[in-house]
Parts: structure tokens; sequence; C-alpha cells
């Protein structure tokens, strides 16, 4: 009875420090670039090749859809109520230390962490992670570390487009649609000046923590499932945890800064 | 000399094996289980621990090998491995090479010229730039029994190559690169009892392989 109310408690706090175990390593392997083999670099470019190709123009038009659905309306509904001066402090508040880390992150799991579950998983499955083991071959380093190390900076550059986007466009309709008392480049001298050396720094910090977990939760879900495990049940398993790792993961930096 | 592979009262999973491999010597052994050939392989590549007795590649116990130090003694091992071990993704002419590469045998180039004379050696027109899913199953084994011989290894092992003897063509010039790869030790896992029993294979040592463990052959005979 104990054992039975204990275990799902157990296996949950196992996978916590398995993620973060994880992590870690990937960690440790990503700042020795020299240690790097070839096969890691190319492994790393492939995974990254794949992850901003096609999404710089998907960021790109979330960050049109958000620069007039949230910046116009802030920029309309502040100027109506007298309170433009708040404006840029809170787009630095919603937007770049909240919404983009979560969006971008969001966007990376669905283009690019879902193609790493099923890669990694058909490797499981067609016998190739066999044969790589039995060669020598570590595949938490050559696939892991790598998948990870990409999608932490595919994220990190498809935050800042979706940002520079979002503001340019938003301040442009705005701009269009007869809103003359700020100029585009005040509006986002405004925004810059508003972001004080915490949120400087928790900018690109979650943005790469963001798409790190993403990559060691893709990683993680389609190496250490269990024998015979589609990529059907794997891709479920892998987006729920994903999604939970980048919301814990960006309330625990913006608690922290 | 140190054994090229060396299995010395082992016991794991119910079954005892005891298994000298020297050094340019060739041991075939059967199973009728594919299974049985694998987890063999791994307990062999340090990879399964034994429950007792010890297992050796190449003068080194697998126990006291860090995991580092065991996968790069790995790395000096030429591996055909039973369910081929293609990566869908990737062509095969880029997993031929992956291995070598990542242990640092040599360029890329190096390996790439090297892979693809030992590709026309087993009969294929050169290294293959197509994905697995574009070759034939005959084909891939050749290029499998590439990859195993790519980086000169010191001791080889071979699950089923010649696919059951479904790729007949292959035995010849695999024959041909053990012996042109001696000292290499070899061994040659196979379910096909006409492998086993090809008197055309130099094998020193014909042993059977089963739930209990590894039998010689005379035993098996009788």
């Amino acid at each position: 009875m104990l054992a039975a109310i204990g275990r799902p408690v157990r296996l949950r706090v196992q996978l916590v420090l398995q993620l973060l175990g994880l992590a870690a390593q990937f960690l440790g392997w990503a700042l020795r670039p020299l240690g790097w083999t070839t096969p890691e670099r190319i492994e790393l470019f492939r995974r990254l090749r794949q992850a901003l190709l096609g999404g710089v123009p998907a960021a790109f038009v979330l960050g049109l859809l958000v620069g007039a659905g949230l910046i116009f309306q802030g920029i309309s509904l502040a100027g109506a109520v007298g309170q433009r001066g708040l404006l840029a402090t809170l787009l630095v508040t919603v937007l770049v230390r909240e919404l983009a880390p979560v969006l971008i992150a969001l966007l990376i799991l669905g283009r690019s962490g879902m193609v790493a579950v099923a890669e990694l998983g058909a490797l499981r499955s067609s016998g190739a992670a066999r044969a790589l083991t039995l060669q020598g071959v570590d595949l938490l380093r050559l696939h892991g570390a790598t998948t990870t190390a990409a999608l932490a900076l595919a994220c990190f550059t498809l935050g800042v487009v979706f940002v520079a986007v979002a503001l340019v466009s938003g301040g442009a309709l705005a701009l269009a649609l007869g809103d003359q008392s700020l100029t585009l480049f005040e509006s986002l001298n405004d925004v810059l000046r508003a972001m004080r050396p915490a949120d400087t720094l928790l900018f690109p910090v979650k943005l790469l923590v963001a798409g790190g977990m993403v990559g060691v939760t893709a990683v993680h879900a389609a190496l250490n499932a269990p024998a015979g495990t589609s990529t059907a049940e794997l891709l479920p398993v892998c987006f729920v945890r994903a999604v939970l790792a980048i919301l814990i993961a960006s309330v625990l930096l913006s608690l922290a800064v | 000399m140190n054994s090229a592979l060396s299995l010395r009262d082992v016991r794991v999973g119910g079954g005892r094996f005891a298994l000298e491999l020297a050094p340019g010597e060739l041991a075939l052994i059967q199973a009728d289980d594919e299974s049985l050939i694998t987890r063999f392989t791994e307990l062999c590549l340090g990879l399964v621990p034994p429950q007792s007795g010890v297992v050796a590649a190449l003068g080194l116990d697998w126990q006291d090998l860090s995991e580092v130090a065991a996968r790069r003694l790995r790395g000096r091992i030429g591996i055909v491995s039973l369910d081929g071990g293609w990566a869908p993704q990737h062509s095969v002419a880029d997993s031929v090479i992956l291995a070598a590469l990542q242990h640092r045998v040599a360029t890329a180039d190096e390996l790439r010229d090297r892979a693809a004379e030992l590709c026309r050696r087993f009969g294929l027109p050169g290294l293959p730039l197509q994905r697995p899913g574009d070759l034939s199953p005959a084909q891939l084994a050749c290029a499998a029994c590439a990859r195993a011989f790519l980086a000169r290894p010191a001791l080889l092992i071979l699950e089923a190559p010649l696919r059951g003897n479904t790729v007949p063509e292959l035995r010849l010039p695999l024959l041909e690169a053990l012996a042109m790869a001696q000292p290499a030790a070899c061994l040659w896992l196979t379910t096909s009892l006409s492998v086993w029993t090809d008197r055309a294979v130099p094998a020193a040592q014909r042993l059977r392989l089963g739930s209990h463990g590894i039998e010689q052959a005379g035993r098996v005979a009788a």
C-alpha cells in the first residue's frame, strides 16, 4: 500500500532528477567546444539548420501577429487613458520577459522538438542506436547534447527575431493608422530604456533555458523509453513534459530575477 | 600473448560461457535464436555485466574500464550488427564512417576514401550515398562489412554478416577481407547451419550458443 502511494511520487522525482542531470551533462559538453568531434559538429549544425530554416519565417509571422494584436492595441489603449509612459515598461514585462520565451519555446517544441523525438525514436527502432552503442559511440553526446544545444541556440535566435518584428510591426501599425504622437524610433528607444539590467539578462537566459529544456525532454523521452515504444506513444509524452518544463523554467527564472 | 577476446568462467542469465580467441583466430558460433546472438555480442563488448567471471577484449577487462575507456575500446572492435543499424535520416555513407570519425581514427576524407575502397571490395560500386531505404538488403550487408573493417580493427564481431546465408555472394569477399585483416581475430556469429558447417570458412573453433551458454561443436554433434 505504502509502495503504491509512493511509487508515482518517486517516479516523478526520479524524472525531474534525470532531466536535471542530463541538462547538466549537456551543458558541460556545450561549454567545451574544443572537445567536440566532427560528427557532433555536423549533427549540431544539421539540427540548427532544421530548427532555423523554417523557424525564422514562423517567428516572423508570429511577431507580426503579436505586434498587431498586443503592441498596437497597447499603444492605442495607453494613449487613450494617457498612460503612454507606462507602455514601454509593460511591453518589457509582458512581451520580452514572459511572452516571448514561452511562445518561441512552444514554436521550437512543435517544429523541431517533435522532429527530434521522431528521429531519435527511429534511431532506436531501426537498430541504429544499438549499432552505434556497440561501436562505442556515446548517443547522449552525439544526439542528446547536440540536439539540446541546437534547440537552445535556435530558441534564442528566434526569440530575438520575434521580439524585434513584434515591436517594429506594432509601432509601424500604430503610425500607419494615424497615431502620430510617437515616432517608431522613439517607441523602440523607450522599450530599450525600460529594460533593466535584470531584464537584459533574463531575456536571453530564459530563451536558452526554454529551448534547452525542449531538447532535454525530447532526448530523454526518445532515448529512455522502454523498448518497443512507438513514436506515436513518445510524442504526446514528450509534448506534455516539455510544455511543463518550459512553463516551470519560465516561472522559476522570473521569480529568481 | 594476450587473447583478443577472453571469457573466463563467465556466468550470466543462467548461461556459462568460456572462450579464448587468440589474435588472428576465427571462431564460428551458431545459435538458433537471434536474441542469443545479440546478447552474447553485448556480453563480449562489456555492455552486459557478467554475474561472475571475467570478460576481456584486446587484453582489457571491461569491468576495470571507465565508461569513456570502454567506449574507446569498443571503437577498436569492428562490428556487423544483426539488425543492420542504419539510421534512416542519414546516408549510408555517413553511417559507415560515423563511428570511426567519432573515435577520431582519421579525417573524414581519408575515411571516405578507405570506406569506398572497402565497399568496392565487398561488391558495391562505391560508397553508397543513398539512404538505407533506397538500398537492397544485400547492398546493406556489404556496406555493413565495409563499416566493420573501416577502422582496421584488432577484433571483429560479426553478427550474421551473410544475413543467414541470404547474401552468399558476400562470403568470398568477406573471407578475403578477413585474411587481409590478419592478425585481427574474428568472432563470427550466425543463425545459419549451412554457414556454420561451411568448411571454406577457416574457423579455428566451431561452437554453438544456447540458452545454457557456449557448447563445443563436438559435443553438439554427438
